[in-house]
């Protein structure tokens, strides 16, 4: 099998955005997951919590994102039992980063595009790496193959310091965006928001309200 | 009834327990702490005060007492030098890996935790000898001071006040007396210095010390040669 072959059996269609408000930091996703041509799910999960204060978008190879996930989840959890404190989201990011850099410089990186959002005593945070394990600090970002129609609403969009529900109708406008342009993306959108109260996944009827679709 | 570990071999390796539950080894280890020159930490609520003496052979030109180990944090040890420094080398590759992992300075309690891990792994395999020294880390971490001591089985004390080394217990009786959880900087340096003199056998006019001392207010490890020490006591 060619390479290409392979790729179009891979389920990685979708978008992801990842944005930063005055109190919290958002993550939203859609739900399909696309092999080539195929819709594969129609209810893929593409925002998983990492803790209670962190979440992670996940674009590209399922199985690696996946893999990257249950290893970052594991490591959280030592970090919180022996040092009896949550990490900040830096060092979160920084444990993912080092992850990507390293399957990187073993020849195989890591086929996914990610985002992690969380906050901390220092306030909302949103990063985003690319596959070779490079790390930048946003105040908003998007993955995934709809992420050019999302990063357009975004750049006109955005604003500093927006509330959650300015942040939340900014966030699904993009991603909206990207499901009636993008045919790998679609199928409704998962979102979360991460607060001083910690993460919290809204409703079907929340995400409706602010404009998203199911 | 177990006077005499030795009869039986008890003493003979770390991973062996005496039929009284001690490790021999582990006990021999801390008497050579007792043979190496004194140190001793002092944390109060703006400062940590780490400072040993340094002493001086004929001829021989006196080796460091107190290290850095990484911006934040600073350490002293009693007991075989050459054991010390492979610790301490081992305390700063551990605070660059914290860096390097996290993005972020070591917690000086992670520090502790990980050197103590590192000491215990030598009680308990066969073949290896437990390191001959006792180690202080002194820290000013997110704005709180922190004093630990870890001994040679790997166990880990935080203490307000400590002294490690020979005549150790003379030393403490100062530090009993005179601590104070409010003392100012002078008076914390003061203080490790009486300590240290009373630890001393020779005369104590002779005493020559090198200390480390970070403040509250920056955080930054700042070692001070037995001149600098003047300068602040006469002050």
């Amino acid at each position: 099998m060619q390479p290409t072959d392979i790729e179009k059996q891979l389920a990685k269609g979708t978008t992801t955005v990842g944005l930063k408000c005055k109190d919290c930091a958002i993550l939203v996703a859609d739900m399909r997951a696309s092999m080539g041509n195929l819709v594969a799910s129609d209810h893929a999960k593409k925002v998983h919590q990492l803790n209670d204060f962190s979440a992670i978008t996940i674009a590209g190879l399922v199985s690696d994102a996946q893999y990257i996930i249950d290893i970052m989840q594991a490591q959280i959890r030592l970090f919180e039992l022996d040092r009896k404190r949550r990490p900040k989201t830096s060092m979160i990011a920084n444990l993912v980063k080092n992850m990507l850099y390293g399957q990187y410089r073993a020849y195989f990186p890591f086929y996914v595009q990610l985002i992690v959002g969380g906050w901390d005593q220092t306030g909302p945070h949103i990063f985003s790496f690319d596959m070779a394990g490079s790390l930048s600090e946003d105040d908003w970002f998007s993955s995934g193959s709809g992420s050019p129609m999302a990063f357009g609403v975004l750049e006109a969009m955005y604003e500093k310091d927006m509330t959650e529900k300015e942040g939340l109708r900014v966030a699904l406008r993009a991603l909206k965006s990207a499901i009636k342009r993008d045919t790998a993306t679609g199928d409704g959108i998962r979102a979360v928001v991460i607060d001083s109260k910690g993460f919290r996944e809204l409703s079907k009827e929340d995400i409706i309200e602010l404009g998203g679709v199911i | 009834m177990f006077s005499q570990p030795s009869q039986f071999g008890y003493d003979k390796a770390t991973v062996i327990f005496s039929p009284d539950g001690r490790i021999i080894q582990v006990e021999y280890a801390r008497e050579a702490v007792k043979m190496g020159s004194t140190a001793v930490g002092i944390k109060t609520d703006q400062y940590v005060v780490l400072a040993g003496q340094k002493r001086t052979f004929e001829l021989i030109e006196s080796a460091d007492k107190v290290f850095k180990i990484d911006d934040h944090i600073a350490s002293t040890f009693s007991g075989y030098s050459a054991d010390g420094r492979a610790l301490l080398q081992r305390a700063r590759i551990e605070a660059q890996i914290e860096r390097i992992t996290y993005g972020e300075m070591i917690d000086p309690e992670v520090l502790s935790e990980k050197i103590g891990d590192y000491l215990q792994s030598f009680t308990q395999y066969g073949g290896v000898r437990p390191f001959g020294i006792a180690v202080l880390f002194g820290s000013v971490y997110e704005r709180e001071p922190s004093l630990y001591f870890i001994d040679p089985g790997g166990a880990i004390f935080s203490c307000l006040a400590t002294a490690i080394g020979s005549n150790e217990a003379a030393a403490k009786e100062i530090l009993k007396k005179g601590y104070k959880k409010n003392l100012a900087k002078k008076a914390a340096i003061k203080l490790a210095i009486d300590a240290l003199k009373a630890a001393i056998e020779e005369d104590e006019t002779k005493l020559i010390a090198e200390m480390a001392i970070i403040e509250t207010r920056d955080g930054l490890v700042q070692v001070l040669s037995q001149k600098d020490i003047d300068e602040i006591l006469k002050a």
